[in-house]
């Protein structure tokens, strides 16, 4: 014991250098987890901001796009069909003889919905429905391109032509060069 | 007398007793050994001094970044929920365009088609419709559309020169379809001279593409 101490007598500075050595040993091994965790949350926080001057960077001129999105989302709404308003929805369809000179025999609403637009169909709609009717149309090839054309033109309402069959007009009362027309119509509606 | 002697110093060193003999080396012992000491002890207060330094310089770093979302991420919240609102809208949009999805609008279709009717070919029923086609073990049902036009030719020719004309037409034949004409015949009227006919144009969707788009939380 008397030789350790008079070695570590003999060596002052080495013996101070060793204790002053593990205390920064010490303290060093202890606080090695604190410069860890403040560079993960240095890394978080760097992410944060990248992704905030993203959101920022994306989102020049994002209001008048979302106003002008919203403004055809309300067209799109003002147009939809009520599938239980049959009679509003029938009569719509007969007030195309008021501005063509086409005659409509029949308007039927269909209870089976488009098999492409229903949940698995290739052009499924999740916001929205459709409605199908049959209509029977009558007049020259002329006034029933022009009923086709303002079926297109989506006024008043958003559908368009499924199905049609054109014939030549047979029987006693039929004009020379009138046709008739079936037609398939998938309107959009508002979801159940 | 003879404890006198015993009490003298040695007149020489005992040179057994290696600890008692001078430090003749080039470098002294005690030297290096406290060197040695000295540097490790440098050594570790470095390395502490330079990991809380590092810690120092974190936590500023931190505090400004943490100011910095604390400043903006008012307008954050904002622009999320634009983009949230866009989102929906658009997706009302894209809706809109699949319900409309379709090779062709039905009136230039029936301009089309007569457009390429031949002289001495009649129609008597253009017929046009959508069905979904999904093949065994191939994935998702695809759209598939029929054009089919009947009518009366003199003159099988004319049929055939209508058929290529039809093959031919860029408008019957829309991007994203693989499209097939056909035609069929009956048997011809010996009195009249005229052949009843079918043509038939069939298309089926290749795919179908989705597009997505909006800001992260």
């Amino acid at each position: 014991m008397n030789q350790v101490m008079d070695k570590l007598k003999q060596y002052p500075v080495a013996v101070i250098g060793v204790i002053v050595l593990l205390l920064c040993a010490g303290v060093t091994f202890l606080r090695s987890g604190l410069v860890e965790e403040l560079t993960v949350q240095e890394d978080e926080l760097a992410a944060r901001i990248q992704t905030i001057n993203g959101n920022a960077k994306n989102s020049k001129d994002l209001e008048q796009d979302v106003a002008a999105l919203d403004a055809y989302v309300v067209s799109i709404n003002e147009r939809l069909f009520d599938r239980k308003q049959r009679s509003i929805n029938t009569d719509f369809f007969y007030s195309f003889e008021d501005r063509l000179d086409i005659v409509i025999s029949s308007v039927n609403q269909l209870a089976a919905e488009n098999p492409a637009l229903m949940k698995g169909g290739p052009n499924e709609l999740k916001r929205y429905s459709a409605v199908s009717y049959d209509i029977d149309v009558s007049g020259s090839f002329q006034e029933i391109l022009a009923f086709l054309y303002e079926i297109h033109s989506m006024r008043g309402a958003l559908m368009r032509v499924a199905e049609f069959q054109v014939d030549v007009a047979a029987g006693q009362g039929a004009t020379p060069g009138s046709l008739s027309a079936k037609l398939r119509l998938v309107v959009l509606a508002q979801k159940e | 007398m003879s404890s006198k002697r015993e009490m003298q110093p040695y007149w020489r060193p005992d040179f057994k007793d290696q600890s008692t003999l001078p430090d003749i080396k080039v470098v002294r012992t005690d030297f290096i050994i406290n060197c040695m000491a000295v540097a490790l002890m440098l050594i570790a207060v470095f390395v502490l001094l330079q990991s809380e330094y590092r810690a120092h310089v974190l936590r500023g770093s931190i505090a400004n970044m943490e100011q910095s979302i604390r400043i903006s991420e008012a307008d954050d919240n904002l622009n999320l929920k634009e983009s949230e609102r866009f989102r929906g809208a658009a997706q009302s949009v894209e809706e809109l365009q699949r319900f409309f999805r379709a090779p062709f609008v039905v009136h230039e279709l029936l301009v089309e088609v007569a457009s390429h009717k031949p002289e001495g070919l009649i129609f008597s029923r253009v017929i046009f419709s959508e069905s979904l086609s999904k093949q065994k073990g191939k994935g998702a049902a695809k759209m598939a559309y029929t054009i089919n036009i009947a009518g009366d030719v003199e003159e099988l020719t004319v049929l055939a020169e209508f058929k290529g004309a039809l093959q031919a037409s860029p408008s019957l034949s829309p991007e994203g379809f693989a499209v097939v004409v056909d035609e069929r015949m009956q048997q011809r009227d010996t009195k009249t001279g005229i052949t009843p006919f079918q043509v038939t144009i069939s298309l089926v969707s290749d795919a179908s593409a989705t597009s997505r788009k909006g800001g992260k939380k």
